[in-house]
């Protein structure tokens, strides 16, 4: 799939230093829902599953000019019933941050969720010291649905976590609109 | 565990799970609990196995009444995050004459107490979907606050239904005073 700015593959078991390089990053992890190190095994064998799986997908983002992978997208727990999945994005690479590439390869993610696999709805929860993720989220769409209270303990306090949902319907009239 | 004033919790037996199978199949309580092929008694009894794994992060309980030891129901709690210290909580009343006669809320309240005051967590939050008005009323009554609306995010009799996820905090359950 191909972004403005990014390009977007399937995930290989030889991405896995990549990402669990990027897993065990103090700052990365802050926005992850990772609290113990990330073994380079685990690493291996998510990839495994989720590749090996028809309820999940892991995209490694590159930079569309330098071919070098940036991050990744995912979209896990597909509930077929429900169409709707979960949606993760991480740009690993910091040089890449608050450039676009983040917004570019969420919006490439969302429309394969959308049209290609015809889910119905999107959703992710970020956490409320992350507004990088929200603002993206919020670029590409993304309703603010709720906000779990004190549900994340991080630096020795709690924090909230935010919860953000987009249908079908709303990526495509939010699409029409210039960037 | 604290004893309620009409129910009290248990350990669940294997002599449960044939109950458990009928109410877990029944479209009544189901279209309440997320969507389920009809399943066996076989794969209840896998799920009921799976439980008595130590490692797991849920554990789940009988309601039993009071006053005739008749098994009504389970409460449960799930995903158990011992790092921020949460978990979510469900339940279900599977013998409908139970219905809409404060056997829930009381189970609700002994495992809230159980959860704050044995297990030391900090939340119990739970999802319920929109159109579950008695369910909703009866968690306002306990003290959970509404924290959000998933829009779309459930599919039963053919719409899209809304989950509602309500949550409540250790100092606000110790404030309301039960």
């Amino acid at each position: 799939m191909e972004g403005v700015l990014t390009r977007l593959r399937g995930v290989e078991e030889s991405d896995a230093p990549l990402l669990h390089a990027w897993d065990n990053d103090p700052e990365i992890r802050a926005a992850l829902d990772v609290v113990f190190p990330v073994t380079i095994s685990s690493t291996t064998e998510y990839i495994r599953e989720i590749t090996g799986s028809r309820d999940g997908v892991l995209f490694i983002v590159s930079d569309r000019e330098t071919e070098a992978p940036i991050g990744f997208t995912t979209l896990y727990d597909i509930d077929w019933i429900a169409r709707k999945a979960e949606f993760g994005i991480i740009i690993g690479d910091k040089r890449y941050w608050s450039r676009g590439y983040g917004t570019d390869a969420a919006l490439a993610t969302l429309s394969f969720a959308f049209e290609d696999l015809g889910l119905h709805r999107v959703y992710l929860s970020t956490y409320s010291y992350h507004p990088r993720a929200i603002r993206v989220c919020e670029k590409c769409g993304f309703v603010r649905e709720g906000v779990m209270r004190k549900a994340r303990y991080h630096h020795g306090a709690y924090h909230d976590v935010v919860l953000m949902g987009i249908l079908y319907d709303e990526f495509a009239a939010h699409r029409g609109r210039p960037p | 565990m604290k004893t309620g004033e009409l129910v009290r919790l248990r350990a669940l037996e294997r002599d449960d799970v044939a109950r458990m199978h009928g109410w877990f199949n029944d479209p009544e309580i189901t279209r309440f609990l997320g969507y389920s092929f009809p399943f066996s008694v076989d794969a209840e009894m896998q799920w009921y196995d799976n439980l008595q794994d130590p490692k797991k992060r849920d554990k789940v309980l009988g309601i039993v009444d009071r006053e005739t030891g008749t098994h009504i129901g389970n409460v449960g709690l799930h995903n158990i995050d011992w790092v921020s210290a949460h978990a979510e909580v469900g339940i279900t009343i599977g013998d409908k004459r139970y219905w809409s006669r404060g056997y829930g809320s009381d189970a609700m309240d002994v495992i809230l107490s159980y959860a704050f005051s044995k297990m030391n967590l900090h939340r119990v939050y739970l999802r319920v979907y929109d159109f579950n008005l008695r369910a909703i009323r009866s968690y306002e009554k306990c003290g959970f606050v509404r924290e959000g609306v998933q829009r779309d995010d459930y599919y039963c009799d053919g719409a899209y239904h809304d989950t509602v996820i309500m949550g409540i905090l250790r100092e606000e359950y110790l404030n309301t005073g039960t």
